[in-house]
């Protein structure tokens, strides 16, 4: 019996660094709001604490698990997600909140069933891709229900409405339809379709279409569509090179909205500076290395899709967060992975992380040519 | 289940391209996000620093108390006390009747008005301003909902003297700005400079904390001591409205000065008006008539002519001039007023029986003598062509024209104080020149500025403008007036101990340009004590009713005021028991008969 490999070191290090300066920056960007919210500087300090610890445990033990193992349940994990996505619309489930129903509220506790459904989406696909010899280059048999399985995603995150997460949606399964082999005329294609679609819906609404384009010209109206912008780049802008200093944040105090959400990352420039803006994108990137070089280590084609649509997810994820806090990016609300204040994501994300650790180990073989179903440790 | 197949070799190759690719791509986006960092944080930082910072700070003003105005000896006259406004956010209020059952007692509103604001749609109203502390604590013990006591940034500027000196000291309007009198000549002094608080704040400009924060204090004004006696003040005030009522009067005008310095000790105009509440008084009421206002003096303006006669040397004390009653002058015929000391009967009179009779012709004749030079000369020389720089706003010459054009019998009357109009406070100014032996003062009406830590800011000393006369002239000229009193149109104006001088006045009044017949000015200037000159006191009656004589009308309320003024300075008199008697303090039917003839006599 060959043992399984330690996992991927600066992986798991990238991870820890990310989730302790989200936990810090969390902490300083919210303690503002949350002493006038709830007269708790820590408060969601605390809460962030939490869902940390218990997506440490989920990291561990997805690490610990043979991730074929799940390969059997990618297709009920899947339809659990999509049932959940629809639930959440329901009135009197779906708990609504700024004008969108995304979240399950059980007593204190919020579950967001779009975080979930990304990570059943990448494992569907994966599932799926991984079936077949020649992964997606046959649309018939793998790019029709790759595209039939996002489009329903995306309907139902869009319903919510959440644009970001859905846009997350197309991109994730975008390239891991690259990276499964579909052939690039279809690929082609189908930015083709998708792209004038989003497009076109986008700009049937005036009030969609300013709000989508006001990254272009922010100071057009200040107080109005161009006030999320301008502020971030406050932030930004105040930061320099070495920034305020940690806590220091002035736009903080209630200027910047979602300061502690989706624009944590304009605090992090703000009290780090450029410095401490680029280490976050330079560890983004570390990630992103480490995580398509676990791909292509892994010698099975599910785990191979499996840590390349984890990595793809992850690392678009935080690509687009960083494009719309610079302004580079239409305003599409994503949370910055590991960072960003919200428990399902940090959760899901670490789980992910977990799996692609898991990845890393590679799998137990018996010395024999013969598969070995059982182990005893791991 | 089914195992995960394995790549196989040629699958892998495929795979491993597309993945590289992938980072690329990553990295690619990556490193454009890196460029856009550097752009918007150093390249544009500043800019956007700058930026972030104005709307990141918020200056607040921090008033500055306005200093006082307070009387030579401290008294206050204008002060500035917290206060404090009640104000309601009708939708935060709970039941309504209530609480107005509650408030409109303490704010002396009808409970029906506080229920109606109670309920107004309005986010914000004033139920009342300026209150005092009392209705602040009452109303903040109340705790009601929706109810809230706050102080007034500025406080509320009062007038605890009312209408006293009231057109001295001003008034301010309700940015605190003085609009008339000291307040309005002090007002720089007075208000300080308002301070600031810069700070850093929430987007709800709220303090952040630990956020810089720039104090510029506010630096309280400086309190202006006046020359002004409040004590006298209100003397003056009280004689020259019992004056006017008495006589049914337009109005008038007092002035109390210190010969040798120019100080005013009080400064009187009727009407006036209650600085408290001065919207109440038509705006002609907050004039400053003593200063504002030239009017043809009359006779006593023949000290002009007198002074210019003798000092010139062109008239001699003892030159005669023929006693006539009637003079024909550039085509009209001058007058003397027929008041019972007509100059018929007499061979001739000296200048001073032309003073002391207010024979006009004679007054005339010696005009006419000296010339229109020597005339106008010593007009200039008294400062009647120009402010007297007293230290209150819309101050006035007098009207004296150039003797270019003073044609026809306009030098003539000039000698006796018609044809020419100066102010109160400048006749004043010149009865004491004669009193202090010939120096033209500056009216004086402020003595320091006081910082709030009680340092003297600036200290306001005695100016002589110019020397008008010799002191020969001005003893020769107060003889003069010393001999109105004794024997001529003041004869039996007395005051027990003390030695008198003065001038009565009876002018017909120019209104609109044209004399008015039946409207006089009557009024006197007198100077005590005669016999070690140091007050000038001016009475000016308008219009009185009933009867118009200076001496009449005007010479009483000199009196009355110069026993006050006297005794307040603590000039004693010659004759203590008598005086003391005169003023009440000791009665005797015997004493007082003795003491008066006594007093006569001494005269």
């Amino acid at each position: 019996m060959i043992e399984r490999r330690a996992p991927d070191a600066l992986l798991l290090i990238v991870t820890g660094l990310l989730t302790g300066i989200g936990i810090v920056m969390v902490f300083s960007a919210s303690s503002a709001v949350a002493y006038t919210q709830f007269h708790d500087s820590a408060y969601y300090l605390k809460r962030e604490l939490l869902w940390a610890a218990i997506g440490i445990v989920a990291l561990v033990a997805a690490m610990r698990l043979d991730y074929t193992r799940i390969r059997p349940l990618t297709i009920a994990i899947f339809i659990v997600a999509v049932v959940l996505l629809a639930a959440v619309l329901v009135p009197g489930l779906g708990f609504m909140e700024g004008g969108a129903r995304r979240w399950f509220a059980l007593g204190p506790i919020t579950f967001e069933p779009s975080e979930f459904g990304k990570l059943a989406l990448v494992l569907f696909l994966a599932g799926l891709f991984a079936s077949r010899h020649d992964g997606a280059a046959s649309f018939p048999r793998a790019g029709f229900w790759a595209l039939a399985a996002v489009g329903a995603c995306f309907v139902l995150v869009m319903r919510e409405p959440d644009l970001g997460t859905a846009t997350i949606y197309l991109l994730t399964t975008f390239v891991m339809l690259f990276v499964a082999g579909a052939p690039l005329l279809q690929l082609a294609l189908e930015v083709a379709i998708a792209v004038p679609a989003l497009v076109g819906y986008i700009t049937a609404s005036h009030y969609r279409r300013v709000r989508f384009l006001a990254f272009l010209h922010p100071w057009n109206d200040p107080k109005g569509t161009g006030y999320h912008i301008i502020q971030s780049l406050y932030a930004l802008g105040s930061g320099g090179l070495f920034g305020l200093g940690l806590g220091q944040s002035r736009q903080k105090f209630g200027y910047l909205p979602a300061q502690h959400t989706d624009f944590i990352f304009a605090i992090i420039g703000e009290e780090l500076g450029f410095v401490g803006a680029a280490a976050v994108v330079l560890l983004f990137l570390i990630f992103a290395y480490r995580g398509i070089r676990i791909a292509m280590r892994c010698e099975d084609r599910f785990g191979f899709y499996l840590a390349a649509g984890l990595t793809a997810a992850i690392a678009l994820q935080a690509l687009m967060n960083i494009g719309v806090v610079t302004a580079s990016w239409p305003v599409t609300g994503v949370p910055l992975p590991f960072i960003s204040y919200g428990g399902t994501s940090l959760v899901i994300t670490l789980f992910s992380v977990g799996l692609l650790a898991s990845i890393s180990r590679g799998q137990r073989r018996a010395a024999s040519a013969l598969p070995a179903r059982r182990r005893k440790v791991s | 289940m089914r195992r995960s197949a394995k790549i196989k070799e040629g699958e892998r190759g495929r795979l491993r391209g597309r993945s590289l690719l992938l980072f690329w791509a990553f990295f690619a986006v990556g490193a454009l996000l890196l460029a856009r960092l550097y752009v918007v944080q150093l390249k544009d930082g500043a800019g956007l620093a700058a930026k972030a910072s104005e709307e990141q700070v918020a200056t607040f003003t921090v008033n500055a108390r306005r200093g006082d105005i307070v009387d030579r000896f401290g008294t206050v006259f204008a002060t500035t006390l917290p206060s404090y406004s009640i104000a309601v956010r009708p939708h935060s209020v709970v039941h309504g009747s209530a609480e107005a059952a509650q408030l409109a007692p303490l704010l002396g509103e009808p409970v029906r008005d506080v229920v109606a604001a109670m309920r107004s749609t309005q986010p914000f109203l004033y139920l009342a301003r300026n209150q005092p502390k009392q209705v602040y604590q009452a109303v903040s013990a109340l705790s009601l909902p929706g109810v809230e006591a706050d102080a007034e940034p500025m406080g509320r500027r009062v007038a605890p003297q009312s209408e006293v000196g009231s057109t001295v000291v001003g008034f301010t309007g309700v940015d605190d700005q003085g609009l008339a009198g000291v307040e309005y000549q002090f007002n720089e002094e007075l208000a300080g400079h308002a301070g600031s608080v810069t700070e850093e704040t929430d987007a709800a400009v709220r303090p952040i904390p630990f956020g810089r924060r720039i104090v510029d204090p506010a630096q309280p004004g400086d309190t202006v001591v006046l020359t002004i006696d409040r004590t006298l003040q209100f003397d003056a005030d009280q004689i020259l409205h019992a004056t006017v009522q008495r006589y049914s009067a337009q109005g008038g005008s007092i002035i109390v000065m210190r010969a040798r310095t120019g100080e005013v000790l009080a400064l009187a105009n009727a009407p006036d008006f209650d600085p408290n509440r001065y919207d109440r008084s038509p705006a002609a009421a907050w004039r400053n008539q003593a200063i504002t206002d030239p009017y043809e003096p009359g006779s006593t303006f023949k000290l002009i002519m007198a002074t210019a006669a003798l000092d010139s040397g062109k008239v001699s004390i003892d030159d005669t001039f023929p006693a006539v009653d009637e003079l024909h002058v550039g085509g009209r015929i001058i007058h003397n007023a027929d008041d019972g000391l007509l100059a018929s009967g007499h061979a001739d009179e000296t200048v001073d029986d032309i003073v002391t009779f207010s024979h006009n012709v004679g007054a005339a004749e010696v005009a006419m003598r000296l010339g229109k030079q020597t005339m106008f000369d010593y007009i200039r020389r008294f400062g009647f062509d120009e402010p007297t720089g007293i230290d209150l706003p819309g101050e006035s010459a007098g009207i004296v024209g150039t003797p270019d054009d003073w044609w026809g019998s306009r030098l003539a009357t000039i000698g006796f104080g018609q044809g020419v109009s100066v102010t109160p406070l400048s006749l004043a100014r010149a009865y004491a020149a004669v009193a202090n032996g010939g120096d033209l003062m500056r009216p004086l009406l402020v003595r320091y500025l006081v910082a709030p830590d009680s340092h003297i800011v600036r200290s306001y000393e005695p100016q002589t403008v110019r020397r008008v006369m010799a002191p020969q002239t001005a003893a020769a000229v107060l003889a003069i007036l010393r001999d109105v009193v004794r024997r001529g149109t003041a004869k039996g104006l007395s005051l027990p101990g003390y030695a008198l001088a003065g001038k009565t006045g009876t002018a017909q009044m120019v209104i609109d340009g044209q004399y008015v017949p039946g409207a006089y000015t009557a009024s006197f200037v007198g100077i005590v004590p005669a016999d070690n000159p140091q007050y000038v006191i001016l009475v000016k009656i308008d219009r009185p009713e009933g009867a118009y004589y200076g001496s009449v009308v005007a010479a009483p309320a000199f009196l009355a005021l110069a026993r006050k003024v006297l005794w307040r300075e603590g000039v004693l008199p010659k004759t203590p028991s008598a005086a003391l008697d005169g003023v009440g303090v000791r009665g005797g039917r015997t004493a007082a008969g003795e003491t008066t003839g006594e007093t006569r006599n001494q005269l």
